[in-house]
């Protein structure tokens, strides 16, 4: 298969990292998140309040849904231009779910644009509840919030009830925010967000890996969109931060790959595993435990690369950021982009990633 | 699809799938002694019959992965090799911009860099293979990374 298309289509969706969701125009959001950061927090809400109100939904397709609302939704020209010229079988996959948001009437396709409010009604009261009705707000929600579940959750997260899957949705708004440290690290400016960064791996996913038979896509989606969640307290962090000691091999460091020999490699590794699955149960513990234990086993078995969806899912979510790095060494002088390179060669082993990343090597040399 | 081939497994890695796959048929023999959830009028209509068995059905292909792993699998100190060149199983200690990294060559299913565990498929994996001692590494697009080998040991 020729990548080439695919790398001009995720060049497009990096501008979904800039613009602002269609909703928020609609609900007069002030300073709204961009679509990556509301489709990210919008797959995870759907899928997490679907599996606690105990709806049947296709799970799969709710998760694709979700990932393309927006651009059912709003006005992207050179995206859908882009989509128009994908490989056949992606390219007919994202129409036929475009197609089922803009004129089919799914219970998937409901539970969608539900989710969908819900987070831009979320994002509205998180903002400005200080000033505005609560009363008010809750009438238009329930006017457009079509699935009544979803509007009775989201009317207990404004009357303040504990209830611990909102508490949930509302901690991991914080990574619509957290920029990734990588980049800061590096002055990037405006940085990418850990929400950003994942609404990519996801897509990436679903590009590259709903073709393949030996995959269970629904499991990559979930294990794509909960593989940071730790970052709510754990924070985000680099490599260099926990290699590096003292002033000056802090500062060198950053242009240079930390290097260490393997028992100490797999020493920090512990570290940050037990730092990350400490912050990870800190967010998950008062969920239900059905919850719960579906998201701690995605995140171990992600972390832990024990099934094939975690190691391609692992895998990805390098070339995401290496695709990252790739745009900013083009952006700003002096990148160091050797490192990301080097990193990308060491994690990427299935040979369609491989044949991937040199197309990207190729399309960013040109 | 992969062709069936033996893998060559690190002692760690062949107890941890061992373990799972253990835990894992109890749970199944758990929650099938549990009997599953009542029906209504037809399957469709009750989700909590529909998430039993899809629990039910991932559980199952699990186990199947599991166990195909395990009838493929060797312990890695069986894997073929040739003295002083790099192969499954060895550390390899080499020098790049001026100084020392080390890694670990593994199957793909073990592989994780971060504990310094890479594969041989990797691209680095892939050049390290079948080198020695003393011989210098290049690759070079996009950019030129320059790995000397220093020592090869075989771990296992």
């Amino acid at each position: 298969m020729s990548f080439k298309n695919i790398i001009n289509f995720l060049k497009e969706t990096e501008n979904l990292k800039i613009l602002p969701y269609p909703e928020s125009k609609e609900l007069k959001v002030q300073n709204p998140s961009s679509c990556a950061q509301h489709i990210f927090r919008t797959g995870l809400t759907t899928w997490l309040l679907i599996k606690n109100l105990n709806l049947k939904a296709d799970l799969n397709k709710v998760l694709s849904l979700a990932l393309v609302h927006d651009l059912a939704q709003g006005d992207f020209p050179s995206l859908i231009k882009s989509l128009d010229n994908l490989p056949e079988e992606i390219r007919d996959k994202l129409l036929s779910l475009l197609q089922e948001l803009k004129e089919k009437e799914s219970l998937e396709k409901k539970l969608v644009l539900a989710g969908s409010l819900f987070e831009a009604y979320l994002e509205l009261w998180e903002k400005e509840g200080a000033r505005l009705e609560k009363e008010k707000v809750l009438t238009q929600a329930e006017n457009k919030i079509e699935i009544k579940e979803f509007y009775q959750k989201f009317k207990l997260a404004l009357e303040k009830a504990k209830d611990p899957v909102i508490e949930f949705i509302f901690e991991i708004g914080k990574l619509k925010n957290l920029p990734r440290r990588g980049w800061i690290i590096r002055k990037i400016p405006d940085p990418e967000t850990v929400a950003d960064h994942t609404f990519t791996v996801t897509l990436l996913s679903l590009l590259l890996l709903s073709n393949r038979e030996d995959i269970d896509l629904k499991k990559a989606l979930k294990m794509a969109l909960i593989h940071e969640i730790c970052a709510v307290y754990a924070g985000d962090y680099t490599p260099h931060d926990i290699f590096s000691q003292g002033l000056l091999r802090w500062f060198r460091s950053f242009t240079q790959k930390p290097r260490l020999e393997v028992a100490k490699k797999q020493k920090l590794f512990l570290q940050i595993y037990k730092r990350e699955t400490k912050s990870l149960q800190k967010l998950i513990n008062k969920l239900p435990v059905n919850l719960q234990g579906e998201i701690l086993s995605l995140w171990i078995d992600f972390v832990e690369k024990r099934s094939l969806e975690a190691q391609l899912v692992d895998q990805l979510n390098c070339i995401a950021t290496y695709l990252k790095a790739l745009e900013y060494s083009q952006k700003y002088k002096d990148f160091p982009l050797s490192i990301f390179v080097e990193n990308v060669y060491h994690f990427v082993s299935d040979q369609s990633l491989i044949d991937f990343v040199q197309e990207l090597n190729s399309e960013f040399s040109s | 699809m992969e062709e069936k081939r033996e893998y060559y497994l690190t002692p760690s890695a062949l107890e941890k799938i061992a373990q799972e796959l253990e835990t894992l048929k109890k749970i199944k023999q758990t929650k099938v002694k549990k009997g599953t959830p009542q029906t209504f009028h037809s399957e469709d209509l009750n989700p909590e019959y529909l998430s039993f068995i899809e629990d039910l059905e991932s559980l199952e292909k699990r186990i199947h992965e599991l166990e195909e792993i395990l009838k493929r699998a060797k312990n890695i100190a069986e894997a073929p090799r040739e003295e002083g060149k790099v192969g499954i199983g060895c550390k390899v200690l080499v020098e790049i911009e001026g100084k020392e990294d080390e890694f670990l060559i593994v199957e793909s299913i073990e592989a994780d860099p971060s504990q310094g565990k890479i594969s041989y498929l990797s691209p680095v994996g892939k050049a390290l293979l079948g080198k020695k001692e003393g011989d210098v590494v290049e690759i070079s697009f996009p950019l030129k990374l320059v790995y000397k080998i220093k020592k090869v040991t075989f771990e296992f």
